[in-house]
């Protein structure tokens, strides 16, 4: 077969499809479409037992929230398949992963979203075709989000800031490790915490470091910043694993725990133990097993047509070296 | 008994290895896979792996002169976001053409440096990365453009969400743009000389082929082409986001070199980089409709590369080049 037959073959395969195409009908026959505001009465007819949870990376929070909803979803009787798009904002990835599913024509799908807009054309595909969508943890910019779980971020990075200013006494230099570049969640975070830094005159942000979550990267950073600003006062971080990175380069440079105060939301083992050891100051404790339960329970209310809470805002609380033995670990049951 | 296989007919199979295991691979798929065959899955296919097929053959023309080119997933980022911005305020003709003259302007920059000042293709190319990544961050600050008027959302919805039967346009586009890729690489005598740098530099300087001229037009096509994947992404999910790239480079290397073109150059071309994507695309495409666990998936989706490379290798010495 000559070189050029391939390139015949592949122009006939493509003439086929077009011809095919126009004996396919549009959307999948009985599936009911109809506009973003029926989101929230719409009855709704999963054509399998599969519940797909969407999340844009793997980590120990996401994890956390995993276990809830797979554990949750099975007690239901549901079949739970984990996607992820390995990357904070790996667009093509998710929506890649979204397309599949709708075609996969799973029962439902709870969504950790990489972003609140680029995600909107998808889910309005999956809604047309019957499969209803939970946004969890960030918002998605489309009413026909059948239901959602989140939290407040605006709130997190308020009391992120009141701890750390507190810690400070209201006033000195501060750096800040804020989260991937145009994340929203981390965005609102620290949006709200300059805010509120903004509030005391004293207090001057020297550095907005905007990096993943990456606890050797967050190490390497601070121990620029401490190099550059050897009178820093404190440094907030948006998440526990980078916190540990910010508490080990001040340990590692020799700088007494407490002299440096340090806050991150989220928590784990490691960064328990550095806030009982005084290099971090207070972790904002949220509830992933929970949170992913609540998804997991709200779109099983939802496919059975039953009344159910369609906004639900976890809670988060701040722990210090007081405090952090009287953490509820009842989210955490599911693990 | 069957006849024996004859000589001429092995080699016809191990020249064609990739085309078979590509038709064996739909084949299977499409009778053990739940929802494979359907034609609103190989809609999703295609529209799924045209701006992959799109950054492949960017890469493929870079990759011929021993070069390679990291800026594609920067540069894709910043192409959403401008062609969105250039699209409001210009209407879709000169927003795309002077986003490719820019592209092409910046991809010729690319190999000028790498050229005449005799820097590493990968360490030029990190730096661009960088460079370009900063300025998209500082411009946008990460926020994707969702404004948008209607001219352009009905542009992007026509390249995004149009189909003729199956075929989405956003397909339609990158077989177009790969077929003309195709055409100047084999019948052009630039595209000859491009093979000539890839396969022998000196000899080619011998002949008077100016090796700052090819390498100039090798990343300006490799620039050009991921503007137009980004065109795709960004009429997929209509909006500019600078976070586009994401992901995207190791997927356009991976399927260019998965279908046989050489990182040592010289060797390979349009359809080995897209027969790459068309095998990437068909596996993922598979696994994601099977319930396998996703860290499985994973795993699968690397040990069949790694197959596919090795039997590529093994039989490369009958593949027509």
């Amino acid at each position: 077969m000559k070189k050029w037959s391939w390139w015949v073959l592949a122009v006939a395969l493509l003439a086929l499809g077009i011809l095919v195409g126009y004996t396919i009908p549009r959307g999948a026959p009985g599936t009911p479409t109809g506009s973003g505001a029926g989101a929230q009465s719409r009855k709704w007819e999963p054509q399998s037992r599969v519940v797909a949870y969407v999340l844009p990376n793997d980590g120990p929070y996401y994890d956390l929230k995993w276990a809830g909803v797979s554990k949750e979803l099975e007690r239901l009787g549901y079949q739970p398949q984990k996607y992820t798009a390995a990357g904070y904002k790996n667009i093509k990835a998710q929506t890649d992963i979204l397309e599949n599913l709708i075609q996969k024509k799973v029962a439902g799908i709870i969504l950790h979203s990489v972003s609140d807009t680029a995600v909107v054309p998808f889910v309005d595909r999956a809604y047309d075709a019957g499969i209803p969508v939970i946004a969890e943890n960030v918002e998605i910019s489309s009413d026909k989000v059948a239901g959602r779980v989140m939290l407040s971020n605006y709130q997190n990075g308020w009391e992120l800031a009141m701890a750390l200013t507190q810690a400070i006494h209201g006033k000195g230099k501060i750096a800040a490790l804020v989260g991937p570049p145009g994340l929203e969640t981390t965005d609102e975070m620290w949006k709200a915490a300059k805010e509120y830094f903004s509030r005391f005159a004293g207090i001057q942000i020297v550095r907005e470091e905007y990096l993943q979550a990456n606890t050797p990267e967050a190490l390497e950073r601070v121990q620029a910043i401490l190099a550059a600003h050897p009178d820093i006062s404190g440094i907030y971080t948006w998440y526990v694993q980078n916190g540990i990175g910010a508490a080990e380069a001040v340990r590692q440079a020799g700088i007494p725990a407490g002299r440096i105060p340090i806050v991150a939301k989220d928590t784990n083992a490691q960064g328990e133990q550095l806030v009982r050891d005084g290099y971090m100051t207070a972790l904002l404790v949220g509830e992933p097993v929970a949170m992913g339960r609540t998804s997991a329970r709200m779109l099983d209310a939802i496919l059975k047509g039953q009344q159910t809470e369609r906004h639900v805002l976890m809670r988060n609380y701040l722990v210090d070296r007081e405090s952090i033995q009287n953490i509820d670990r009842s989210g955490f049951e599911a693990r | 008994m069957l006849p024996p296989v004859k000589r001429s007919e092995l080699r016809w199979l191990l020249a064609h290895h990739w085309e078979i295991a590509i038709v064996l691979l739909a084949a299977g798929s499409a009778a053990f896979v739940r929802g494979y065959a359907d034609g609103n899955n190989l809609r999703n296919l295609m529209a799924q792996s045209a701006p992959i097929l799109l950054l492949a053959v960017g890469q493929t023309f870079v990759l011929l002169v021993r070069g390679i080119d990291l800026t594609q997933g920067a540069l894709a980022g910043l192409a959403s976001a401008v062609l969105v911005v250039l699209l409001n305020s210009m209407g879709a003709p000169g927003a795309v053409l002077a986003a490719l003259v820019i592209a092409a302007g910046v991809g010729f920059a690319n190999g000028f440096v790498i050229s005449r000042m005799r820097v590493d293709p990968l360490i030029g190319t990190l730096a661009g990365m960088y460079v370009i990544t900063g300025i998209t961050m500082y411009w946008t600050g990460g926020t994707p453009v969702t404004r948008t008027s209607d001219g352009t959302l009905s542009f992007l919805n026509f390249i995004g969400s149009t189909s003729l039967g199956i075929v989405p346009v956003s397909f339609l586009i990158a077989v177009a743009f790969a077929v003309a890729a195709h055409v100047f690489l084999r019948r052009l005598m630039l595209g000859l000389r491009i093979y000539a740098v890839g396969s022998n530099p000196k000899a080619a300087a011998s002949l008077g082929i100016s090796r700052t001229v090819i390498f100039g037009v090798a990343y300006s096509a490799s620039a050009v082409f991921t503007v137009l994947a980004s065109l795709l992404l960004t009429a997929r999910i209509r909006q500019g986001n600078p976070h586009l790239g994401e992901g995207l480079l190791f997927e356009s290397i991976g399927a260019a070199v998965l279908g046989g073109v050489s990182l040592a150059g010289g060797s390979g071309g349009v359809w080995a980089a897209a027969r790459g994507v068309i095998m990437l695309a068909l596996i993922q495409n598979a696994l994601y409709l099977t319930d396998l666990n996703s860290h499985v998936r994973d795993v699968a989706v690397g040990v069949m590369i790694l197959a596919g490379v090795i039997l590529a290798r093994r039989s490369r010495t009958g593949e027509p080049q």
